[in-house]
């Protein structure tokens, strides 16, 4: 992934997260660098599942990655999960597309999710997909930003007076 | 370990049963103790409905309820009863293997029990069902019928503010509902509107949701969210209606966060004391004249079968060893699908139709005993925000989910069924050997067995809702639920029968148990059927002011 400004930007504010603001030099350590890794998949991945598109935010715009790594954390099994399907990613991309899952084009990422998406439910490519596809949506669809394109809200107070007529 | 000066009445669990007892006593200046394991909840504060985050969690348990129970293994899935397997378009199976999955005993832990979590729904019985042993010989039959228990009908329903249709099918009626009936939803109407095209007849429910505003509590504005809480105190759970009231009598203590663990007895068959762990976690013991039970269908067999010693060696009231026998859960269905036009079906109360063509015991076709009902489901199925959508509705990711997101918002439309569950040998409630809670103590192990003839029942609940859905002009359907793949109860029922016969049931017609003169149940363990589907609240509360009366009469005798 080229480190342009906003990788930056986003690997400091999940760093922010995970060590209560620690500096990006401690990032430079072998085991943050693997987490660092994990990290820019996971951005990868789920800024495929949710790209930003006429006006919407990405996935990463809104600070799902931190959200998911802080879960990967906390859950053991998350975790586990994680990591032992992540090496699936650069090792299917790299035979696909000679690169690893970062480095490649937003087709050829939606590629690689589509060939998760078809696995069989117990694999651990299907494990991956289905789990950042279900953390990644629940907290975007959550999101403030989020339900005002989508002219969504929350139930109360209103309520909808209007229940009984057609929607608008 | 500390013993309390003695109340007239102890009172163990605050929820329907419980909350309902609490107030006919205290409001006759009976001095009532209610101890409840659960906390309080505030719904201004705990139900966050105003929050974008509100889809995230559904009813906000204080309490890890799951290490109160266990589950035996379940059934092996038949082959032949694949079409009625739970499943979503997305996820695919949701039991890919062969045995029945243990799912939830859904309940809530707290001041005002599972009523804090429920939808509302204010049913009585069909008066049919309440004899399925001389009528069809099945189960047993209600020692009280449909006319003893219509005046405390009446009563809770004015109390708690029941809003309902002036003629309710089967149902003979004194009074009408003392609340206007709810206006069905746009999307309800179209299914509604679907089933009569068909041949059903479908009308707005009976709910335990104010259509007006009562004393200081406003009437609902339809937001949908029922089961997440109600944070307007519009929707009748005990913790605003029962208990306040009996609080306000001044006769009534609520203690929340008390677990009681056991009951003391003599050897006269009397219950001498209640021992539970107060707010602090410190042993205490409290004597009441009586003690009334209301812990629900599973937690209070567990109590009594958990209260043995010595000279009680199969618990306290087991002398006929019934008590955990007979377990009745909920048999239920839902289908789910896409409709073409946005019907806004977010908005609304969750259940605000109801078809009863097929509640009374013998009104299945081909033999099946027992009846069931449908009712409009997709809130309660939680088809209710982006959230739900975006992981069990909308297909894909990326662009084009995004772009399906927004077109399919509100179109989802569900229908759900709930039916007669009856008892059987393998299906009850024993003590776990093996697994204990925190304190020590056995959890109840629940078994449970669906036999053919409620499987049948279940198919019939399916076809019904799949034909509702196509003459709807539903063309694909995206999520199907059964509880024959999955146990998931929220209506339990029968673990400490009504009865005349003491060698058959645990307690007489006025929930005394027949020998253990000073103890009483009052929740639906006592249900000797459990209805075509009804929900259970209502008789519950209507049977806890009968039982009030009666003890009453003891202790002014
Ligand atoms: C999602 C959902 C929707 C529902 N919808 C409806 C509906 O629309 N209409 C309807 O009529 N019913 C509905 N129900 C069912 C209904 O809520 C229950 O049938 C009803 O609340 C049962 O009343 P109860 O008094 O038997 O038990 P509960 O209401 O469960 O109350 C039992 C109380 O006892 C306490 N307790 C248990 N053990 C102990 C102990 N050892 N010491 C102290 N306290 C203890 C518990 O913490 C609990 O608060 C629904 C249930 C669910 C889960
Ligand atoms: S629909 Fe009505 S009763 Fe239900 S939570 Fe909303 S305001 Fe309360």
């Amino acid at each position: 992934m080229p480190f342009t400004r906003r990788t930056v930007l986003k690997l400091a504010l999940f760093f922010g997260a995970i060590a209560g603001g620690v500096t990006l030099t401690r990032f430079f350590n072998p085991q943050r660098r693997q987490v660092g890794q994990t990290v820019d998949k996971v951005t990868a991945f789920v800024d495929t599942l949710l790209p930003a598109f006429e006006g919407t935010p990405s996935a990463s715009d809104i600070g799902i990655p931190a959200i998911i790594m802080k879960k990967y954390r906390r859950n053991q099994r998350f975790k586990s999960m994680l990591l032992r399907a992540e090496p699936w990613l650069d090792t299917t991309a790299q035979q696909r597309f000679a690169e690893n899952f970062v480095d490649l084009n937003e087709a050829q990422r939606n590629d690689i999710v589509q060939l998760a998406s078809q696995a069989p439910m117990r694999s651990l490519p299907y494990q991956l997909f289905s789990q950042l596809r279900e953390e990644s949506f629940r907290f975007y669809y959550s999101h403030p930003e989020v339900l005002t394109h989508l002219e969504s809200r929350a139930p109360q107070p209103q309520g909808f007076l209007n229940h009984s007529q057609p929607p608008i | 370990m500390t013993t309390q000066t003695q109340f007239d009445v102890v009172i163990i669990g605050s929820g329907a049963g419980g909350g309902a007892s609490a107030w006919a006593l205290a409001n006759k200046g009976v001095k009532v103790l209610v101890l409840e394991a659960g906390p309080h909840y505030d719904p201004e504060q705990d139900y966050r409905l105003h929050s974008p985050e509100w889809e995230l969690q559904g009813f906000p348990d204080k309490l890890d309820k799951t290490r109160r129970y266990s589950f035996a293994r379940l059934q092996t899935l038949d082959r032949k009863y694949d079409h009625l397997r739970s499943w979503n378009h997305i996820s695919g199976r949701a039991v890919p293997g062969r045995v029945r999955r243990p799912g939830q005993y859904s309940h809530v832990q707290g001041v005002g029990g599972t009523t804090l979590h429920f939808t509302g729904e204010a049913h009585r019985l069909h008066p049919d069902s309440m004899n399925m042993k001389s009528r069809f010989g099945v189960g047993a039959d209600w020692p009280v019928d449909y006319q003893t228990l219509e005046p405390y009908y009446q009563q809770v329903e004015e109390f708690v503010g029941v809003a309902g249709p002036a003629n309710q099918t089967a149902r003979v009626r004194v009074n009408p509902f003392p609340q206007p009936v709810h206006s069905l939803s746009y999307a309800s109407q179209q299914l509604a509107r679907a089933g009569q095209s068909i041949g059903m007849r479908w009308e707005p429910n009976s709910l335990a949701v104010l259509s007006q505003a009562k004393d200081t509590r406003p009437g609902c504005n339809y937001c949908g969210q029922c089961q997440r809480g109600c944070p307007r105190r519009d929707k009748g759970s005990v913790d605003v209606t029962f208990l306040p009231a009996a609080v306000k009598s001044g006769h009534c203590t609520i203690r929340a966060r008390c677990q009681v663990n056991r009951l003391v007895a003599d050897d006269k068959k009397h219950v001498t004391a209640v021992e539970f762990l107060n707010e602090q976690g410190v042993a205490e013991t409290v004597t009441g004249k009586i003690v009334m039970v209301a812990c629900g269908a599973i937690e209070t067999p567990r109590l009594l079968l958990n209260s043995r010693s010595g000279t009680i060696p199969d618990g306290i009231g087991n002398e006929s060893r019934q008590v955990g026998r007979h377990f009745m859960e909920t048999l239920a269905w839902s289908s789910a699908g896409l409709h073409a036009e946005n019907l806004g079906s977010h908005r609304g109360l969750p259940a605000d139709g109801i078809c009863w063509d097929f509640n009374a015991p013998d009104a299945i076709p081909g033999g099946v005993i027992g009846g069931m009902r449908l009712s409009t489901f997709t809130l309660e199925n939680d088809f209710a925000g982006p959230v739900n959508y975006a992981t069990r509705v909308v297909k894909g990711w990326g662009v084009e989910h995004k772009r399906q997101m927004k077109q399919q918002l509100g179109h989802v439309i569900a229908i759900g069924a709930i039916g007669e569950s009856l008892p059987h040998k393998d299906s009850y409630i024993s003590l776990d050997r093996r697994q204990r809670d925190a304190l020590g103590r056995p959890l109840a192990q629940i078994h449970s067995f669906l036999d053919d003839m409620a499987v049948q029942r279940l198919a019939f609940m399916a076809q019904k809702s799949r034909a509702t859905l196509k003459a709807m002009g539903v063309k694909s359907l995206i999520e199907e639920t059964s509880t024959y793949d999955i146990f998931h109860s929220t209506h339990v029922f029968g673990t400490c029968r009504m009865g005349l016969d003491p060698t058959q049931s645990v307690v007489n017609d006025h929930c005394q148990h027949h020998h253990w003169k000073n103890l009483y149940i009052v929740d639906a363990s006592v249900f000797p059927s459990t209805g075509g589907g009804e929900a259970p609240s209502l008789t519950i509360e209507a049977l806890a002011l009968r039982t009030a009366e009666h003890i009453h009469a003891q202790l002014t005798s």
